[in-house]
This record gives C-alpha cells, structure tokens and sequence, in this order.
C-alpha cells in the first residue's frame, strides 16, 4: 500500500506524475489532476512533444467526448509513467489539449486507475493505492 | 521570456535565485513558470508507506524549492525553451502559479 498526499483544500485532486521519453530519460515531473469519470490518462500533446514523442507514433486517432464539446487526439505509449507512487512501463496515454487555464498537464483516469485498489481520503487529503496482481 | 534576460526583469532578481513555492507565486502571478533543481523542503514523510517510485518529483512542487528559468503566461509559447533546456536540466518541471480550476466550474454570479 502507498500513500499519495494532495491538499484536500483545493478544487481539484492535484497530484504530481512522472513521464520519460526519448528526450528526457531521467524523467519529467508533470501536475496531473485525479480524474475518475475520465476512461483515459490523458497528457497536453506539447508535453509529449518536449519529451521527444510525435503523433506519427499514435496507435489511434481518437475523439473524446465531454460535457464541455468534442476534442480530436490520440493515442500513443510513453516508455514509462509514474503516478501515485506506482510506474507502470509502455503505458498508454491519450493526448490532448486542456483548456490552458486549467493549470495542468493531464489527467489521471481510469486506464491507469484500474491498475489498483484505491481509496480517496478527501478530508484527510490521501489516496491509499494497492497495486492488485492481475 | 528567459528569466536571465535582465532586460525586462526587475533589477533585483537574482536569475538563480532559490525560492519556495510562495515565493514564486509572488513573483511570477498567474503564469507558467519553467523551474529546475526541485528539491523538497522536507524530507519525504515516514509515514509514506513503500516508496519505491518515491523521488521529487512525487513531492508536491507547494511543499518544494526551485530556480526559476523562464516564464510566460501562455504555457505553449514556452516549448522550445523546455526543450532546450532539459538538455541540461532533465528534471525540470513546467507548474502554473495560479488557481487550478476548470474554468467550466467557475460561479458566474456569486
């Protein structure tokens, strides 16, 4: 069992999440915010651009849609990504844009949730994550 | 806007200088600012159980300090400086200093 802090003041479970890619192999710090009505893990397309990933790796093309509209993007694996003080290696991401004043490089959903139990102490201000053997 | 470019800058920052995370949402409101050599101001709490991805950049950047690089208010103008600079700072990290909320949200009337 880990344990993962954010500030149970804010309006957002912010959390932190690292990503490598060919460009930065020691691994690049990003702000993510904890989202468990989203499927995917979604990173902004410029952060993936800056660690030396392209669209012509995509796997998919994709469109998500929200509450807020229709948004094209696509779907690529980075080398590695660690979130909740858990990696996990050839992880598949959606990239696409954020609104800008979100403040934020990403979303934590759930194609890297599923991975593990969880339980989100919102008053408290942890997440308790187990990682469950498949 | 390259943080040691004096030219636009006050004259009393210092280019290198270490600030908490307070500090640089002092100086820097409301913008993407570029920092590198993130360190925690604590060390990482015993009671994190397991960290076995435990490194800096799984310490929240409000509970760290850092050397601001460069700075902008819009966070895509500042893509070719993130790339050219994590060729010597790898562990740099691109933070907003404002409020983080979806916009969506925001109370239009209060």
């Amino acid at each position: 069992m880990k344990v993962t802090r954010f500030r149970s003041k804010d309006e957002l479970i912010i959390v932190y999440g690292t990503l490598w890619g060919p460009l930065n192999t020691e691994g690049r710090p990003v702000r993510l915010a904890l989202d468990t009505g989203s499927a995917e893990t979604i990173i902004v397309p410029h952060v993936l651009d800056e660690l030396g990933y392209s669209p012509r790796q995509a796997e998919a093309i994709c469109v998500m849609r929200s509450a807020v509209g229709r948004e094209e993007g696509y779907l690529i694996r980075v080398e590695r990504f660690a979130g909740l003080k858990h990696l996990s290696r050839n992880f598949r991401v959606h990239a696409q844009d954020l609104p800008e004043g979100w403040g934020i490089e990403g979303l934590i959903g759930l194609s890297f949730l599923r991975q593990f139990n969880y339980e989100i102490r919102s008053r408290e201000g942890r997440i308790r994550v187990e990682r469950v053997s498949a | 806007m390259l943080a040691n470019d004096t030219r636009s800058l006050p004259a009393t920052m210092n280019a290198h200088e270490r600030l908490t995370w307070d500090e640089i949402c002092q100086r820097y409101p409301d913008e993407w600012v570029i920092v590198v050599a993130i360190q925690p101001v604590d060390p990482p709490n015993q009671m994190d159980e397991g960290d076995e991805v435990d490194n800096v950049c799984c310490v929240p950047i409000e509970d760290c300090t850092a050397v601001v690089v460069a700075h902008g208010k819009n966070r895509k103008n500042l893509s070719p400086k993130i790339k050219a600079l994590q060729q010597h700072h790898p562990g740099l990290g691109a933070f907003f200093t404002g409020r983080l909320i979806p916009p969506a949200y925001e109370l239009v009337m209060p």
